[in-house]
């Protein structure tokens, strides 16, 4: 695991809360990155990396949920630690609602913040892999033609070459030429496996 | 005529009128002294009585408004102990490697000590506000007030997401006062503007606090960019039982006043044209209250 992947960015408005918290994040073998505000932190963007982002409920300005809000909306893969010098239940449960991984109560242990920061970069990591993943796939699917990509719609549902001839208008034996053709660019060898690939990539079975 | 020797006239026998009315009068003044010290003992009585049941209800307010700042108080000392738990974990993280840096040690521990003071102080204004007791008249600065009551708040203003802007006079705004009463005054207005602002959603939220001479007076006002007070309601907010909060037990501002009038002071309030209601008080100082 090299450096690069135990990144922690910290976002809290108190300079001796940012300060305490680098302080023993680097100790504990992170590398650490601290912003005063919300918008600082929009302002200096990050890059799809094993990361996580520590970060005070109550700001002025932009506050905590509005951040994650703003997150949101730009998919990066970078999950959620609320800090909070006063959690109420229905902030609390907001944020996790809108998938914080971990809500601390200030002050709050070492263990408990280093187990949170463990999580987040376990399922930072897993929806990077996911998200290469679908990526890869989409980049499959953007080779097909839009006929290839009507076959690939029907073979989905399990239709038979029979039926799906029938649907489209074309000859079971052209349907079958499209079918391997599908099936050699999405580099899958069964229909089992093009299903399993298709949903990684967002693509649903109705 | 006939004269007895040796028996003269008794002093009773030549005297009794005047002794018995000497007496009387006596009685009577014993009796009136009396009567005035049992009346002027009751009225002292009565007095007191009357003072203490005004400080509890005061004591009662203060805890009141206390009890409406409790996130914020929580919030105000949480912080610095969350750093100092950092900061103590951080530094037996150091002093566990090989090489110490003791320079960053050091940091640590003066970045501990002033946490802890802070959240000291924190709790420290708390208590002198929730405690309850004789008041102490002293000299004190108007400015020096504004400063403790907004410490008090600050946490409150990042909850609800408050800027604050402050008109301090540059030269000290002395007074003679109960320091603890006249916090009690600007806690609770800052309080009520703090409130009326909650209630604004789309506008900036902006609470501003100024200080001032005033001849032979001084001036503190705060202002919100609340709604306002309502012009029909504007000469009766400082009346006992006057409240427009839901929860509200109408005491706070009829407090403020007779605390403000006590100290030969004025309180009132008005609204801004632009944005918002303007409370202000004023206390008499000058420079003889100096030594």
């Amino acid at each position: 695991m090299n450096v690069l992947e135990r990144k922690v960015f910290v976002v809290d408005d108190e300079l001796s809360v940012r300060k305490s918290l680098s302080r023993l994040l680097k100790a504990a073998g992170f590398h650490v990155e601290t912003f005063a505000s919300a918008s600082d932190f929009l302002k200096h963007g990050v890059e799809p990396s094993v990361s996580c982002l520590v970060l005070d409920m109550q700001m002025p300005e932009l506050n905590g949920l509005e951040l994650q809000a703003a997150l949101g909306e730009t998919d990066r893969c970078l999950p959620i630690i609320f800090i909070t010098g006063h959690g109420d239940i229905p902030t609390s449960v907001r944020a996790m609602k809108a998938g914080a991984t971990d809500f601390l109560a200030k002050p709050f242990h070492e263990k408990d913040l280093l187990d949170a920061i463990e999580r987040a970069h376990q399922r930072s990591r897993q929806e990077l892999r996911e998200k290469a993943e679908a990526d890869e796939v989409r980049l499959r699917l953007a080779t097909l033609t839009s006929r290839e990509h009507e076959v690939l719609l029907q073979v989905l549902t399990g239709q038979l070459n029979k039926q799906i001839a029938g649907t489209l208008g074309a000859s079971e034996k052209t349907i079958k030429v499209h079918r391997g053709r599908v099936m050699h660019k999405m580099q899958v060898q069964s229909v089992a496996d093009l299903v399993r690939l298709c949903e990684k990539a967002g693509i649903r079975v109705s | 005529m006939i004269d007895v020797p040796g028996s003269p006239l008794s002093f009773w026998q030549q005297h009794l009128t005047l002794a018995v009315l000497t007496g009387g009068v006596f009685l009577l003044q014993s009796g009136l002294i009396i009567a005035l010290v049992v009346q002027n003992r009751r009225r002292r009585w009565a007095e007191r009585e009357a003072r203490q049941r005004r400080e509890e209800l005061s004591h009662m307010t203060r805890v009141a408004t206390m009890g409406e700042l409790t996130a914020s108080l929580a919030h105000e000392i949480n912080q610095p102990l969350a750093a100092i738990l950092s900061n103590a974990q951080a530094a037996q993280r150091l002093l566990a490697l090989e090489e110490k840096d003791w320079g960053e040690i050091g940091e640590i521990l003066a970045d501990i000590a002033a946490d802890d003071l802070r959240a000291g102080e924190v709790i420290r204004r708390m208590r002198t506000l929730l405690r309850k007791g004789e008041s102490y008249p002293t000299v004190l600065d108007m400015n020096d007030l504004v400063a403790e009551v907004l410490g008090l708040v600050r946490g409150e203003m990042i909850l609800h997401n408050i800027s604050l802007s402050l008109e301090l006079s540059s030269d000290p705004l002395l007074t003679h006062g109960d320091r603890i009463q006249l916090q009690q005054v600007l806690l609770n207005l800052v309080v009520n503007a703090l409130d009326a602002m909650k209630e604004t959603s789309g506008r900036s939220r902006k609470l501003i606090v100024r200080t001032q001479a005033a001849g032979r007076s001084g001036e503190v006002s705060v202002q919100d960019s609340g709604a306002g007070v309502p012009a029909d309601k504007l000469e009766y907010v400082f009346e006992p039982f006057f409240t427009t909060k839901p929860h509200g037990l109408g005491l706070g501002l009829s407090i403020c006043r007779s605390i403000i009038q006590a100290h030969g002071g004025h309180i009132g309030c008005r609204n801004d044209p632009n944005r918002g209601a303007i409370f202000w008080f004023t206390l008499p100082s000058g420079e003889d209250l100096k030594e």
